[in-house]
């Protein structure tokens, strides 16, 4: 039982890490508009896409590193378009909440592009999928993949937030966006820079977890509410709760299943979340107004 | 001046008898027109978006295929068929409002779909009210007569279903625990409540117990923990070829290859799981299968109606060639052929008359799926003699039929 218990929680490592992730991308765009983007789901999807479309081919290693890294790209040209057309409405006051429907917008124009060309079958990633040990049992590769995308983003982050000019200017709109927009930031172009780091997270994300996501039109909801859930867990525009909150929703979710059965895998994250808001409402590293900057 | 008063009087008969026929020739015209454009308004209801909408194709196919021969060899009765459609969503409540507005503001005389149980349920209540026969897919067995006169599933019962399993598993594999993995959709839920009487009724132990969430990212929670319950063989309820896939890969994943059985979801995407897991992932899979869809030794290659149907539909469809359901294509296909022949038989549409007419004489008609045994007692058109077990379900011949099991 223990061997297997290690094994879920290996399992539920790398799923958690792909919600971290999703929930790193969401903090970067909330860190700089304080907007929620509900069509984040939806970019992942596009670059679990992406995956499968260079599945079945054999290519090597190299070549799956430059079609990651060309997803991201991708995506990061994709999420500046959405942050220009989510973001234009809000030109002359950020007390709208039009952003609401603008991300959902996409989030369903996404869906239905896909539904359109893809059909509405889910997309399989073809071929064997790589994997490794696990004590006498295997696992897919992206499993490893994944926790360590996520740290590798989280310390990228972490870096280009505070050791660089722009990432510092990222960090200023997180405080205050009136009083960046007097100290002479751009703030438009810094919130659009915003959106194209989040699509290259989400792009290599989607990219790495291909072989284990569901790749479909209507599966980026599903998604984008368990970003949410850690996000909201972590502490909503916190790095550092989200590369926690992540794997400990994942692993709880998958030994939760385990012991008592798969009626309780979902439950689980939702009580984590409800448990959470109500014993420490601004999450795990979530903090109110402290300046940093 | 006789003669030209005579005449006068010609012109004038003339003219009048001309204004006397002209407006009845019209109105013959008219009348026969009318009765040629007079077309049977068929609404059609799949899921063509949200979760569901891979099987929406399939259901979107076979009745595409089935109306355009209808309608080309000059409708039933001289009256074509006309569809009109609507999109659950994958959605009960949308499906429910669906229906009402097919029925109501649309007109329609009768109904195809909703394909699943859950949508099912609340849209059999509307058309029921209505009066208007209807035939989906749901193998739930709330839907009996009583409570849906009018609809009949292009289905078996998930009762039927179960013993057919269970039987299998106790006379032919000789097991004695079993352990059920399904999914947590409407229709399984039921089939597991069926086949865990029945393993009750036959003596057999339930092992273990898991449900997994409809598209799950990872199984392996719930396949370790019915590994530790050892149960002799697995009953698999599955809805996609994403959860098939799921299973079977995580299986050798864990290392655990027990005897694997299916119902007829595993069999009509056998070939698609296969493409991702591999032919020896289904080393140990039984499933249930219609018996129209398999063969034995003896049965010449590519002669069956089913195998026939097969090459028709993708030379009707080619764009979805080897992604829609051949099978569920082929029960749509049969289900409006087989409404086409109650409408010639009673004369209209009637939802008394034609589920009348289906209930006595619907298992006379020819069919791809071969016989069919509706009844006044069970609506489902699959009975346990339409079905057959077949072992490695992904391993079909050329035209399409899988080996039926110790045959």
């Amino acid at each position: 039982m223990l061997e297997e218990l290690a094994f879920v929680s290996v399992r539920g490592l790398g799923l958690g890490a792909l919600f971290a992730l999703l929930a790193l991308s969401l903090n970067v765009i909330y860190q700089a508009t304080h907007i929620l983007n509900f069509a984040q789901g939806s970019m992942l999807v596009l670059g679990g896409l992406a995956g499968v479309m260079l599945s079945g081919h054999d290519y090597g290693t190299p070549i799956w590193f430059a079609g990651m890294l060309g997803t991201g790209l991708v995506m990061a040209a994709v999420m500046a378009v959405q942050g220009v057309i989510t973001l234009w409405p809000l030109r002359h006051s950020t007390e709208q909440q039009s952003w609401l429907i603008t991300t959902l917008a996409v989030s369903i124009i996404i869906s239905a592009v896909l539904l359109l060309t893809q059909g509405p079958w889910s997309s399989e990633f073809i071929g064997e999928v790589p994997s490794f040990p696990v004590l006498d049992m295997r696992t897919p590769l992206p499993y490893l993949v994944l926790p360590l995308m996520a740290v590798f983003w989280f310390v990228a982050l972490r870096l280009f937030l505070r050791r660089s000019l722009q990432g510092l200017a990222l960090s200023a709109l997180s405080q205050d966006l009136d009083a960046a927009a007097a100290a002479g930031l751009h703030v438009r172009r810094l919130q659009i820079a915003a959106f194209a780091i989040s699509g290259l997270i989400t792009g290599t994300a989607g990219y790495a977890a291909a072989p284990i996501i569901s790749i479909s039109a209507e599966s980026g909801i599903r998604y984008v509410i368990s970003g949410f859930v850690v996000a909201v867990v972590g502490g909503m525009g916190s790095m550092a709760g989200a590369i926690v909150a992540g794997p400990l929703v994942g692993i709880l979710a998958m030994i939760a299943t385990y012991r008592f059965g798969g009626q309780y895998q979902g439950f689980v994250s939702l009580i984590v979340l409800a448990g959470m808001l109500f014993l420490k409402p601004n999450g795990l590293f979530g903090f109110t107004a402290a300046r940093r900057v | 001046m006789t003669t030209t008063r005579s005449t006068h009087l010609q012109k004038k008969g003339r003219a009048w008898f001309l204004a006397a026929a002209l407006p009845a020739l019209a109105l013959g015209g008219f009348a026969a027109g009318a009765q040629a454009q007079d077309a049977i308004r068929m609404g059609v209801l799949p899921s063509a978006t949200g979760p569901g909408a891979a099987i929406g194709a399939a259901l979107t196919a076979g009745v595409d295929l089935a109306v355009s021969e209808i309608n080309a060899a000059g409708g039933i009765q001289g009256r074509k068929i006309e569809q009109i459609k609507g999109d659950t969503q994958s959605n009960p409540t949308t499906a429910a409002g669906e229906a009402r507005r097919l029925i109501d503001r649309e007109k329609i005389q009768i109904l195809i779909g909703p394909l699943v149980s859950q949508e099912a349920v609340p849209a059999v209540e509307v058309a029921t009210a209505a009066k208007v026969v209807q035939i989906t897919n749901a193998g739930t067995a709330v839907l009996t007569p009583a409570v849906g006169p009018y609809h009949f599933s292009f289905n078996t019962s998930t009762a039927t279903a179960a013993k057919v399993i269970v039987d299998f598993a106790a006379d032919q594999l000789k097991v004695k625990t079993i352990g059920i993995l399904a999914d947590d959709g409407g229709q399984s839920k039921s089939g597991v409540a069926e086949i865990k009487k029945e393993l009750a009724a036959r003596g057999l132990t339930v092992a273990g117990e898991q449900e997994y969430r409809f598209r799950a990212d990872d199984m392996s929670p719930q396949i370790l923990s019915l590994r530790r319950a050892n149960p002799d063989v697995v009953v698999f309820l599955t809805s996609t070829v994403e959860d098939g896939t799921k299973m079977l890969r995580t299986l050798a994943d864990v290392g655990w290859q027990p005897k694997v059985l299916g119902a007829s979801a595993m069999s009509v995407y056998a070939s698609a799981i296969a493409r991702s897991t591999g032919a020896k992932a289904f080393a140990n899979v039984y499933s249930i299968a219609y018996r129209g869809m398999t063969y034995c030794a003896s049965d010449a290659e590519g002669a069956s109606t089913y195998a026939q149907f097969a090459r028709k539909l993708e030379r009707h469809s080619p764009g979805s060639a080897g992604k829609i359901s051949v099978s569920l294509a082929s029960e749509y296909y049969d289900a409006v052929n087989l409404l086409a022949a109650g409408i010639a038989a009673t004369g209209g549409t009637d939802g008394t008359k034609l589920a009348r007419w289906m209930e006595t004489e619907g298992s006379k008609v020819k069919l791809i799926h071969g016989a069919i045994s509706p009844s006044a007692e069970s609506h489902f058109l699959f009975g346990p003699a339409e079905l057959a077990m077949v072992e490695r379900p992904n391993d079909t011949r050329a035209d399409g039929l899988m080996k039926r099991f110790g045959c």
